[in-house]
């Protein structure tokens, strides 16, 4: 594939919590993924798109992950309802480490979603053929 | 080898993986490389009460512990660790290792089941 077909993650979609782990990727078709960033908070809760997870302290990570499951857990319900067409939802930790949910259980996969076209939640593009990641 | 790890949890759900398996035959595990790819489950066969596993260099991860009949009976985190020797003891029958960070809550671990991979 040649480098003019590549469109990374921008500045701007970054500063945003695009990119930057943890995410969780919806799969709306072949090639499609919808990247819902996660962001951790004690008091003010951010205006920023996507998941939001209101933790004690930002420094126990440990704890944090823990409330970010309840979080995803209820959110997997929620956009898959019992009488729906099931979407795949991937929640991605990090380069090498991703969890795909099912109605009851959560796979391991030490490859992660990566490339197609990525969309926010309001269907715009995000990024074309790349990573969904960003690491400084 | 691997084989198909699921891990019960108290809440009623399963965390499922395909892990790479080390038979623990006698009273000390160390591995190959650092390049054991996690999950990885060590199955001990000895007879001995305890068994020492070195750690020492190895990527960052929890080491889940369950006992004879496979249930779990503690955790510890092994990270950031760049120079040293770093062993745990454990009396654990059944240790699986896997990355970091865990997707749910420690303490609603329960039981293990290991099953071989078909095909």
């Amino acid at each position: 594939m040649s480098a003019h077909h590549l469109i990374p993650l921008s500045a701007e979609q970054r500063a945003q919590g695009y990119g930057t782990f943890p995410y969780v990727i919806l799969r709306i078709t072949g090639g499609v993924y919808m990247q819902f960033p996660i962001h951790f908070y004690e008091d003010k809760n951010p205006e920023k798109p996507g998941l939001r997870v209101r933790v004690d302290s930002l420094t126990n990570e440990k704890q944090n992950f823990s409330n970010l499951f309840n979080v995803v857990r209820k959110f997997h319900q929620q956009i898959n309802p019992l009488d729906a067409k099931a979407l795949k939802m991937c929640l991605v930790l990090a380069p090498f480490v991703a969890y795909f949910f099912e109605d009851n259980a959560f796979t391991f996969s030490d490859e992660i979603p990566e490339g197609g076209s990525l969309i926010d939640s309001n269907y715009k593009v995000l990024a074309l053929n790349s990573p969904h990641f960003v690491i400084d | 080898m691997k084989k198909q790890v699921i891990v019960w949890l108290k809440n009623g759900m399963i965390a499922k993986m395909n892990a790479q398996v080390i038979d623990a035959n006698t009273h000390q595990v160390s591995f190959p490389s650092t390049r054991v790819n996690l999950p990885l489950l060590i199955e001990v066969s000895h007879k001995g009460l305890t068994t020492l596993l070195d750690l020492s260099g190895f990527n960052d991860c929890v080491v889940l512990q369950f006992g004879e009949d496979r249930y779990f009976t503690g955790a510890t985190y092994s990270q950031n660790r760049n120079t040293g020797a770093f062993m745990i003891q454990s009396q654990a029958r059944f240790i699986l290792l896997m990355a970091l960070p865990l997707p749910y809550p420690l303490e609603e671990t329960e039981e293990i089941m290991i099953k071989a991979i078909e095909g």
